[in-house]
Order: structure tokens, then C-alpha cells, then sequence
């Protein structure tokens, strides 16, 4: 599939210019090339680790050499620690802390209760048909202190509970956001590939139970790779956010946006006719092809962005793969029509020809 | 000591199997971000042979290495992404776990709370004995439920906290796997200065003995100079091994720099840890290291070592610098010895 060599490629492109970037950085700097501090300055390079590029950028300001042991602490600090297993690692401490906690309050509030009991029945014991009026009163006075007590007690300890479901639900917050981070393309900011192939799955198993109609949609900005020849990478960076913000806001809650490759997206649409994907897709055209790029240091126009878009619908009882390869299939039609085009698959004609094209 | 102490890495022959690793990404068509470039980074340095054996097997099957190939062997080799998600899975599942478990706590309370406040209640409006000793009953009956509710609560506890300390274990070696020097496979100072933290406090609280020794390979620079590098690598792999199985259980090893190997030796006394590691330079000292192209030997290899006893009022860094010292009079001593420190003072013994 001719697609699919021009997505690796620019994925190649990108990430072997982060990789000179980052040889470059360590030769300057006189930093051995380990993997480990090859990774800070590629991490520096791609600047999306801001805490990480304000670190280094002070470093650097001062220096002009970079000990092993200032790497090693950089790395530590910005690399390690970000990664998932550094996070996780830091939810289950805290996690164990917060159940010793717990264990301890409800120790706690277990031998009261039990001195509790214990004083109300030694207590009460005193009681007896022959009690009089004043020793009832007094007997019940003191009965009526512990009880108090005790309650005071009871309510200290609900509110300490109270306190340790917020810490508890702050951590299933921290859960989630390592999740969603693992699922996020970090540059634009929308699902990435590896959503995106759990979503296709669980789109074709709700497909297969409800039977409603599944569509998916393979996009391609058009000549990307001038963009980063004639512009620089910093720029096609740029194509890329903004194609994707326009896309987001074209595509519904339920609908699944998700960078596919280097420049490549696709979505998912459920629920939607083939007729109901091909006009989004005639709209996301429209909505990207009516932005002007535009230099933001000098104002200079860098021309508009087109799209080439494929668009098929999802046969009961195939894989993934072949609906992916399907759409695929007119996305590469729509470039041989000309680019800046949407082609979706005809069950008329085998051969597909059907597409629409625009003025 | 070949004046590396300092920093762990030689910057020339990184940059030269970096180079190297990136020629060969170049070749492959495979995009160099951190986990491919590690993974030929490894492999151009020929760290590790069956990663590097691997790496040729799946060039040869498809001409390149794909993408798909290097994602399963930075698995394999590197570090696993898979056990990650099962442990995000794992600690979603406690923390969800433990989160209803605090809820029923509260409940349970909640409702204590409203039998109390009933019972007050009840001891302000009481007009007679027997009145009194049902409320009396009651309550306590509902305090013993709670206590019966909070002991089985606690039980599931204890439970989860043991489950997210396996899931914690896991973790911790996910994260630590980055600071294994590849070569020798033991842990970097990073992770070592981290266990004698750990094994000192162990010491201090248990009032155990501790101690720890440095071996520092004698005028290592000369091998690489003579001989080149791959004996140079070839030499440390096999005194890394030697050291590994010198300390055995008795405690941790780790490439402290690049000609340095350092062991915490836990529950040891300072006899003990002399014997281990004059055994330890009697081996070095042995073992014949030949040229496997010619056969022929490439001299004597030997270790200087320090050893030093943990003493009350140590820290981390003063012991490593008592260690250190003891190292040093070795080298300046003529090398190829043991030199010892009982105390905080430094004892000269033979």
C-alpha cells in the first residue's frame, strides 16, 4: 500500500532530525551518547517536555559543558520521573500509605467503641428495680456524657474517612491521567494510534451487537512532507496541530479522532450511514482548506493545507484490518483523483469509482 | 586508578557506537527515537549477544528491521511495555477496591453515629430502669456490629495494601531497568546509592553489622589501549561476573563507575568481608584472560579493593569515603591488595 511507506517515512523524517538534533546537543556538550542521555536531548529537542526544555535552557545558559552527574539528575528528574511507571509507582506508595492510615483510624475507632461499650454496661449494671429516682438520674447523666463523648468521637473519625476518600479519589485521578496521557498524541494533543487501534476493535464488536452502520474515515494531509522540506519541521509541527484542531471541531463526542501516523488521521464514526460520512468528510475538507497558514514571526502566507480523504463503511463479519485497508484503499483513490478530494466506496461498482470531487 | 572516578561513561567511545547505531537505523529505514537507538545502541556496542543475535536474525528474515521487529525486541530486551498496563490495571483495581472499602467504613460509622445520637436521645427522655438498660443494650449491640464491620474491613485492607505492594515491586524494577548497565547487567550507582541508603538504615535500626566493599580493576586503561576495547568490555563483563558470584546472596552488586564494583554486604562483619574479597582477588588474580583470535594472554588482570564496617553515625557518603580511602592506600600500596578500615580510622593491617 503506497500509503503506507510514505507514513513511515515521514515519521522517519521527523524523528531522524530529533535524533541529529539530539547527537548535536551531546557533542556540544561533551555528554557521552548512552542511550539514557540520548533520550534527555531528543526529549529536549521535541520540545514538549516544558518543565524538561526550562531546565536545560538555564543549564545551558550558564555552561558550556554538562557533567554526567547534572545529566544523570536532569534525566532523573524530567525523563524518568514523567515516564508512566515512575507515576504509577508514585500512586501505589501512596496508595499503601493511605490504607496504613486508614487501618490505624479504624483500629482506633474499634477500641473505643469497645471501651465504650464496656463503661456503658459497667454503668448500667448499677441499674436495678430498686434504683431510686436520683440514682436513675444520676446513672443516666453519666450514660448520657459517655454517649456524647463517644458520638464526638464517631464524628472526628467520619470526617477523617472523608478526608482519606479525597486523597483516594485524587489518586484515581492520577490513575486516569496516565491513562489518557498513554492514549494522547502528545503533539496535538488527540488521541494516538494506540486508541485508536483499541477503538476501531470495540466499534466493530458494538457494530456486530446493535447492527447500526460503522464508518470509518482515513485522512492525509496533502504534500506534508514539502511542508517540512520548504518550511522546516517546526512548521509542519504546526500544519499538524492546526488540521487537527480543525478536525476536532467538526467531529462529534462519540466519534473517535485519533492521529493515525505522521501524517495520517483517521476517524471513527458510529452510527453513521456512509452517505452521513462522506458528507463530514466533504466538511472537514472545506473547514481545513479554508485556513490560511500563515508565518507567525514575519506574517508571510505558507499557502492553505488540503486533505485527501477516504471514506468506507464497515461489512458485517470483517476484520479491522480490511476495513482499514478498505479505506485505505479510497484514500489512495482521492490522491490519484487529484488530492485536496474525498473518495468513498461504491457498493454499485466493485472497483469503487464513485467519488466526489470539489471545484 | 584509571582517572575515571568521576564519570561513569567514556564520552569518545559513545559517540562512536552512537554513530555507529545511527548508521545502521539510517540503513534499516527504522526511525531512531530513545528505544530503537538504545536497542542498536546495545547492540552496535555488543553488550549483549543475544540481543545482537536477534537484531541479525530479523535483518536477515526480512532484509531491514522493520518496525514491528524492533518494537518486539525492545520488548524482550529492553524493557516490556506490556507489564505496565497490567500494572495500571492492577493498581486501578485497588485503588477502586480500597475506595469502596472506605465507604463502607463511613457507613458503618454513619450509622453508629445515628444510633448514639438516638440513644442520647433515648437517656434524656428516660423515665425508668428498665428503659434505660434497653437503650444501654442497644447501642452497645450496634457498637459491637461496627467493631465486627471494622475488623473484617480491616482484614481486606491489610489485603489490598499486600496486592499493591507486588504491584509497587513491579514497578520499581520497570523503572529501575533503566539504570542496568548493559554490559555488565548489574545496577548503575544510581540504583546502589539508593540500596545503601536502605542497608544502613536496616543496620542502624536492627543493630546489625554492614559492610561494604570497592574493587577497582588495576590500570584498566592499558587494556583498552593494548588490546582495544572489546577486551577491555570482555575483561569487565567477566570480573562482573566474578564479583556477582563472590557476594552471591550476602548483599548487592553494582558497576559503581567504569572500572569500579562496588558491594553492599549486608548481616557481615568486617572478617568476613576481608575473606570475601581477598577470595575475590586470589580469583581475579587466576584467571587467565587470552585473545580469542591468537590465544594469547593479555596479561594479568587485578583488583585493589577497600573494605570498610559500617559504624554508628555513618551516612551513605561517609562510609563510601572511608571505603575509598582504604582503596586508595591499596593502589598506593602497590595494588593488587585488600585494604580494610575497622573503624572511623583507617587501619594500615596486611
Amino acid at each position: 500500500m503506497g500509503n503506507i511507506g510514505v507514513r513511515e517515512e515521514h515519521d522517519f523524517d521527523r524523528t531522524m532530525h530529533l535524533a541529529e538534533l539530539s547527537l548535536a546537543y551531546l557533542r556540544r556538550l561533551r555528554t557521552p551518547a548512552i542511550p539514557r542521555y540520548f533520550e534527555l536531548f531528543y526529549a529536549y529537542a521535541a520540545g514538549l517536555n516544558k518543565k524538561l526544555n526550562a531546565a536545560v535552557d538555564t543549564l545551558l545558559a550558564g555552561d558550556s559543558a554538562l557533567s554526567q552527574t547534572e545529566a544523570a539528575k536532569l534525566y532523573e528528574t524530567f525523563v524518568a520521573a514523567d515516564k508512566p511507571e515512575a507515576k504509577l509507582e508514585a500512586v501505589g506508595i501512596s496508595l499503601g500509605a493511605e490504607i496504613n492510615a486508614v487501618v490505624e483510624l479504624l483500629q482506633s475507632a474499634s477500641d473505643s467503641t469497645e471501651a465504650f461499650g464496656e463503661s456503658l454496661q459497667q454503668v448500667s449494671a448499677q441499674l436495678g428495680p430498686t434504683t431510686s429516682s436520683d440514682q436513675l438520674r444520676t446513672i443516666l447523666h453519666t450514660l448520657l456524657t459517655a454517649t456524647k463523648r463517644m458520638a464526638e468521637n464517631s464524628h472526628e473519625l467520619e470526617q477523617r474517612l472523608a478526608e482519606s476518600k479525597r486523597q483516594i479519589s485524587e489518586l484515581q485521578k492520577c490513575l486516569e491521567q496516565v491513562r489518557v496521557e498513554s492514549h494522547t498524541d502528545p503533539l496535538t494533543g488527540i488521541p494516538n494510534r494506540k486508541r485508536f487501534d483499541e477503538g476501531i476493535h470495540e466499534a466493530i464488536e458494538e457494530a456486530k451487537t446493535t447492527g447500526a452502520p460503522l464508518c470509518l474515515l482515513m485522512i492525509d494531509i496533502d504534500h506534508f512532507k514539502k511542508f517540512n522540506d520548504d518550511y522546516g519541521h517546526q512548521t509542519g509541527d504546526g500544519v499538524l496541530k492546526l488540521v487537527a484542531r480543525a478536525m476536532k471541531a467538526n467531529v462529534k463526542g462519540r466519534d473517535l479522532l485519533a492521529r493515525y501516523g505522521g501524517e495520517e488521521f483517521a476517524i471513527i464514526l458510529k452510527n453513521t450511514s456512509l452517505q452521513g460520512a462522506a458528507i463530514l468528510a466533504e466538511q472537514i475538507r472545506r473547514a481545513v482548506m479554508g485556513k490560511e497558514l500563515v508565518r507567525k514571526s514575519t506574517g508571510e502566507s505558507l499557502g492553505r493545507i488540503t486533505l485527501s480523504i477516504g471514506v468506507a463503511t464497515y461489512k458485517l463479519g470483517e476484520s479491522a484490518q480490511s476495513l482499514i485497508r478498505r479505506a485505505d484503499a479510497c484514500l489512495y483513490g482521492a490522491k490519484r483523483l487529484g488530492r485536496n478530494c474525498i473518495k468513498a466506496e461504491s457498493e454499485l461498482t466493485p472497483t469503487g469509482a464513485s467519488g466526489s470531487r470539489a471545484a | 586508578m584509571s582517572g575515571s572516578m568521576q564519570e561513569e561513561y567514556d564520552y569518545d567511545y559513545a559517540r562512536a557506537v552512537g554513530e555507529r547505531a545511527l548508521a545502521y537505523l539510517k540503513e534499516y529505514a527504522l526511525a531512531p527515537n530513545p528505544r530503537c537507538y538504545a536497542l542498536l545502541y546495545n547492540h552496535t556496542a555488543g553488550y549483549d549477544q543475544a540481543l545482537s543475535r536477534a537484531v541479525l536474525d530479523a535483518v536477515h528474515a526480512h532484509g531491514r528491521l522493520t518496525p514491528a521487529d524492533a518494537a518486539k525486541l525492545c520488548d524482550q530486551f529492553l524493557s516490556p511495555n506490556g507489564s505496565l498496563a497490567a500494572a495500571q490495571d492492577g493498581l486501578s483495581g485497588r485503588v477502586d477496591a480500597v475506595s469502596e472499602l472506605v465507604d463502607r467504613a463511613q457507613q458503618a460509622f454513619g450509622g453508629l453515629n445515628v444510633s448514639l445520637r438516638d440513644a442520647a436521645q433515648g437517656f434524656v427522655h428516660c423515665s425508668n430502669a428498665r428503659a434505660a438498660q434497653e437503650i444501654v443494650d442497644d447501642v452497645v449491640g450496634a457498637g459491637n456490629r461496627v467493631i465486627e464491620e471494622t475488623r473484617h474491613l480491616q482484614r481486606k485492607l491489610k489485603q489490598s495494601r499486600h496486592e499493591i505492594d507486588e504491584l509497587k515491586r513491579s514497578l520499581t524494577r520497570l523503572r529501575e531497568r533503566s539504570d542496568i548497565d548493559p554490559l555488565t547487567r548489574l545496577p548503575g550507582r544510581r540504583l546502589f546509592d539508593m540500596r545503601l541508603g536502605h542497608a544502613i538504615e536496616r543496620a542502624r535500626r536492627y543493630k546489625v553489622p554492614l559492610s561494604l566493599m570497592i574493587a577497582d580493576l588495576d590500570d584498566f586503561a592499558r587494556y583498552n589501549r593494548a588490546h582495544g576495547r572489546d577486551i577491555g568490555d570482555r575483561i569487565l563483563k567477566a570480573v562482573a561476573d566474578l564479583v556477582s558470584k563472590a557476594v552471591g546472596g550476602r548483599g548487592a552488586v553494582a558497576r559503581y563507575s567504569g572500572d569500579q564494583f562496588a558491594a553492599i554486604l549486608v548481616d557481615t562483619r568486617l572478617e568476613a568481608a576481608i575473606r570475601l574479597a581477598e577470595s575475590l582477588r586470589a580469583q581475579v588474580l587466576s584467571k587467565r584472560f587470552v585473545r580469542r583470535s591468537s590465544g594469547r594472554s593479555v596479561g594479568r588482570v587485578t583488583l585493589s579493593i577497600g573494605v570498610a564496617l559500617f559504624c554508628p553515625g555513618d551516612t551513605p557518603e561517609t562510609l563510601i569515603d572511608r571505603t575509598m580511602d582504604c582503596l586508595r592506600t591499596a593502589k598506593r600500596l602497590g595494588r593488587n591488595r585488600v585494604r580494610w578500615a575497622a573503624s572511623t580510622a583507617i587501619a594500615q593491617a596486611d
